[in-house]
């Protein structure tokens, strides 16, 4: 059973201390930099640059049952969604359920009633549901993962090789991955894992969201975690992959089912004005990944707002509550009571306001460089060489991964043994801690925006890190070093998987790292770009696949819940060409595409 | 002088046809005669495929087409032998459109065009190709005028300078890659396959870097955008084409209120340049 929440403000620093980004356009002659706001956006993501939307502690009080919702038991009959509903769901969900990467392998199928009546037939031969499968579905997402590969895994491919051997090593381990999926070390396999967790809380959110809480989604991710599971009742699992449209291609690149969220009529609608439904909308696809804390890891070049510290605090309660937020979604992803869910989540507070704080955050600091240098200069001279150093640059830069640095830092794990000993599965057991740290990371945005004043950004950001731990686990897996969580729990085998970091600050972070997520000639290199509708969702419409909003020579335009207007701008009001976005046309967006079948 | 051309079916004449014909020009005093072709009855056809590469929502009949039923009346006024002008090299420099209700798809309707008398510009003369269509009670429900610009005619060398606009308050901002074969894809459905919109090589030998847009392309694409936000009934258009669409191209379409009309341009992303730039306001 989960707990309720609830909202602790944060408060606001005094006036003369307030600072906001404030970025503008670089004057003629002026080179632009990532404080600059970008030229134009060329994107079809419903995300664009937008700000947070101010929400009244009322406000948030209506909505923070969305942090502890419980399955539905039923669903009640309702309405079929229109292809906005559909839209929206979507770019609540698969379309920026992220944090602070952005990675492209997941797609979503999503089938009308007809045949979510058949795949719930199926899911109820499947083993390990969470849940009793409800008649009644409108429709259902098929979600589909792949292995978590990026240029950064690339890099790893190259890592932890023998000077002599790495000419056959390398290469062999290059087959593995592509041939068997195997990752360089296993927090890669896990980030899969994590990303699954993330999207499973936000698909179970965006079903309320997207339909002002006539909906609700019923989420089953038990029957695809492990592989073992994955090869059971193969006839099943052939035909969902059937219905997702899968052909042997992308089976062989790794993507499978990995999980299937059915929605239908919520048993009990939750009635909110609906321009709340939309001020959240507007607020969850603003929330970034803050990584600055002004005055402690800004850059030197830093605009004058970046290089002021403020008199702000992540308070005891909202931490509280924070972590109740993820206690809640552990134990609704697992299934184990919340006193379980709060022995099985190891986390070890590890900022400066802690006793030992500093020192612990410079030994990190210190173990992760030593760790970087080893990497550098273990690096295959073959490969690196001719490629200029590309190689050992790419990974030196990867120091910036780790910059440890907020009012509230902890690091978060799990110990595979003592998992296994509560009989939970292991790969589940980390997309519920992926859906844990999502949720207490979205409790403290939330707080972040509670009746913001106009001359800030935002009150409170987190960052959830895997670079840490990622290079940890290089060390651990190529250089003897322990994990990072050994020190706080020595009586544990624990697997670090993700690094919090809570700020209290006024400023959002420079544009240039949401810019990295949106315009292909500024990519970041670690990440992917954020995707429009129709290159990860399409739709089964008459046993056809079709993608969403890709018709007749046009792509999606529209930002999500651009009614509420949050768009940057700069500080005359002047807008970033192609940010505000078009909305698709009236008369497809209230389609309903299953128009024609019955539930 | 004044020729009146009249047709029970729309003629059969081919760019070919229009653009080789070798004509005079006008000399200083000369003058466009009033050419007038009329299409006696017009059954107005299904268009999913002009839909689809303009990117238009089903609904009437888009507010652009009616040009494209006419387009074989235009062809016979310029191939007319008492038309001086030569087609080959004229430019499409503006488009209005009073649409006073929706046409529909399978409306039965007269077509009638004609031009006379032209405007000095700076270099050449400007003339308006003038089109109604008519339904069955001889009502007119859609009027366009093309404003054209051929050089060969007597220019003033005056530099005039478009109208002062009032600021646009921007609501809608995108931006359109548009693809090297737009051209030919709306050449196949309008059947205008001018050389310079077909293909780069082709449009090099017109003095065209690259191949070009359709002007009426990107007016029916940007009215495809606006979506709801165009008048629902009696609908007034009106565009200045003011720089050629390369292609490929990316491109910025921006649009919202303006004094009071709705106001849209569309600007080459990269140089800021402004292509096309027009209202809409209820008639």
């Amino acid at each position: 059973m989960q707990k309720p929440l609830s909202i602790v403000p944060i408060a606001p620093p005094p006036a003369s201390q307030r600072v906001r980004r404030d970025a503008a356009f670089a004057a003629e002659g002026e080179k632009r930099n990532r404080y600059h706001l970008p030229s134009a956006l060329d994107s079809g993501s419903p995300v664009g640059f937008r700000m947070r939307v101010p929400l009244s502690a009322a406000e948030v009080s209506a909505v923070l049952p969305l942090l502890s919702m419980e399955r539905p038991t039923a669903f009640a009959p309702t309405q079929s969604p229109t292809e906005q509903e559909l839209f929206e769901e979507a770019s609540l969900g698969v379309l920026s359920a992220r944090q602070s990467t952005n990675f492209r392998g997941h797609r979503q199928v999503t089938l009308g009633p007809k045949e979510s009546a058949r795949v719930a037939e199926l899911l109820r031969g499947l083993d390990h549901l969470e849940g009793p499968v409800l008649d009644g579905a409108t429709h259902t997402h098929l979600c589909l993962s792949r292995p978590y590969r990026t240029p950064f895994t690339f890099l790893l491919t190259f890592i932890g090789h023998k000077p002599g051997l790495s000419l056959g090593t390398v290469p062999l381990r290059g087959i593995r991955k592509t041939l068997w999926h195997e990752d360089d070390i296993p927090t890669i396999g896990y980030l899969q894992h994590l990303h699954l967790g993330i999207w499973a809380d936000a698909i179970e959110r965006a079903a309320v969201i997207a339909s002002s809480g006539k909906r609700q989604a019923s989420v089953f991710v038990g029957p695809f975690c492990t592989e073992a599971r994955r090869d059971e009742k193969p006839e099943i699992r052939a035909e969902l992959e059937r219905l997702a449209g899968m052909t042997d291609s992308e089976r062989r690149l790794g993507w499978r089912v990995h999980m299937v969220a059915q929605v239908g009529g919520a048993p009990r609608p939750i009635e909110l004005p609906r321009k709340i439904w939309r001020k959240l909308g507007a607020n969850l696809l603003s929330f970034r990944s803050e990584r600055i804390q002004p005055g402690v890891n800004m850059e030197e070049k830093a605009p004058a707002p970046y290089h002021q510290r403020q008199d702000m605090d992540v308070s005891d309660e909202t931490a509280y509550m924070a972590g109740r937020a993820g206690y809640n979604a552990f134990a609704h992803w697992t299934g184990v009571d919340r006193d379980k869910a709060k022995e099985l989540l190891l986390m070890e507070r590890v900022d400066v306001l802690t006793d030992g704080g500093k020192e612990r955050l410079r030994d990190i600091r210190q173990e992760l460089g030593d760790i970087t240098d080893k990497v550098v200069d273990n690096l295959p001279l073959w490969a690196d060489l001719p490629t200029g150093k590309l190689l050992s640059r790419s990974a030196a830069r990867g120091r910036k991964a780790f910059a440890l640095a907020g009012q509230r830092i902890y690091i978060g794990g799990l110990d595979r043994g003592e998992i296994e000993a509560a009989g939970l599965d292991w790969n589940q057991a980390v997309r519920a801690f992926g859906a844990a740290a999502s949720r207490s990371a979205l409790y403290c945005e939330l707080a972040g925006v509670t009746e913001l004043p106009a001359d800030c950004d935002l009150l409170a950001g987190i960052c959830l890190m895997a670079g840490p731990v990622n290079q940890n686990d290089v060390g651990k897996s190529f250089f003897g070093y322990q994990d990072l969580l050994c020190q706080a729990f020595p009586d544990k085998d624990p697997t670090s998987l993700l690094v919090w970091t809570l700020k209290a600050k006024t400023v959002g972070d420079p544009i240039g790292n949401e810019e990295q997520l949106l315009n292909a000639r500024r990519k970041g290199a670690l990440v992917d770009l954020r995707a429009a509708p129709h290159e990860v969702v399409s739709l089964r419409v008459e046993g056809k696949q079709v993608p969403m909003r890709k018709r007749d020579g046009r792509l999606n335009a529209e930002r999500a819940y651009g009614d509420l207007d949050n768009f940057v701008r700069d500080p005359a009001g002047e807008d970033i060409p192609g940010n505000l976005g078009s909305p698709w046309p009236r008369s497809w967006a209230s389609e309903h595409p299953w128009a024609g079948e019955s539930q | 002088m004044s020729l009146s051309l009249e047709f029970d079916s729309p003629p059969e004449i081919s760019l070919g046809q229009v653009v080789l014909q070798r004509k005079p020009g006008l000399e200083p005093g000369d003058s466009i005669p009033r050419i007038q072709a009329h299409l006696r009855e017009l059954v107005v056809p299904a268009v999913p495929e002009y839909r689809a590469v303009c990117g238009l929502p089903e609904g009437g009949l888009p507010p652009l087409y009616p040009q494209i039923l006419a387009e074989s009346l235009h062809r016979a006024i310029l191939a007319h032998p008492e038309m001086p002008l030569p087609a080959a090299g004229m430019v499409h420099m503006r488009q209005s459109v009073a649409q006073v209700r929706p046409v529909q798809e399978g409306e039965r309707v007269s077509v009638t065009c004609w031009v006379e008398g032209q405007r000095p510009a700076r270099r050449g003369v400007e003339f308006d190709m003038h089109t109604a269509l008519r339904d069955r009670g001889d009502q007119v429900i859609w009027r366009g005028t093309s404003t054209v610009l051929s050089k060969h005619g007597p220019g003033d060398g005056l530099k005039r300078r478009p109208p002062e606009q009032p600021p646009m308050r921007v609501s809608r901002s995108t931006t359109w890659q548009v693809p090297e074969s737009q051209g030919r894809r709306y050449a196949a459905v309008s059947g205008d396959w001018n050389p310079i919109h077909a293909h780069a090589l082709t449009a090099k030998l017109f003095g065209f870097k690259r191949a070009i847009a359709h002007g009426m392309w990107t007016l029916a694409r940007a009215l495809g955008e606006l979506d709801q936000d165009l008048p629902q009934h009696g609908v007034g258009i009106t565009a200045s084409f003011r720089r050629p669409v390369f292609l490929p191209s990316a491109l910025i379409f921006e649009s919202g209120e303006r004094g009071e009309s709705l106001g849209f341009e569309l600007r080459e992303a990269r140089s800021g340049k402004v292509c096309l730039q027009g209202s809409v306001a209820p008639l």
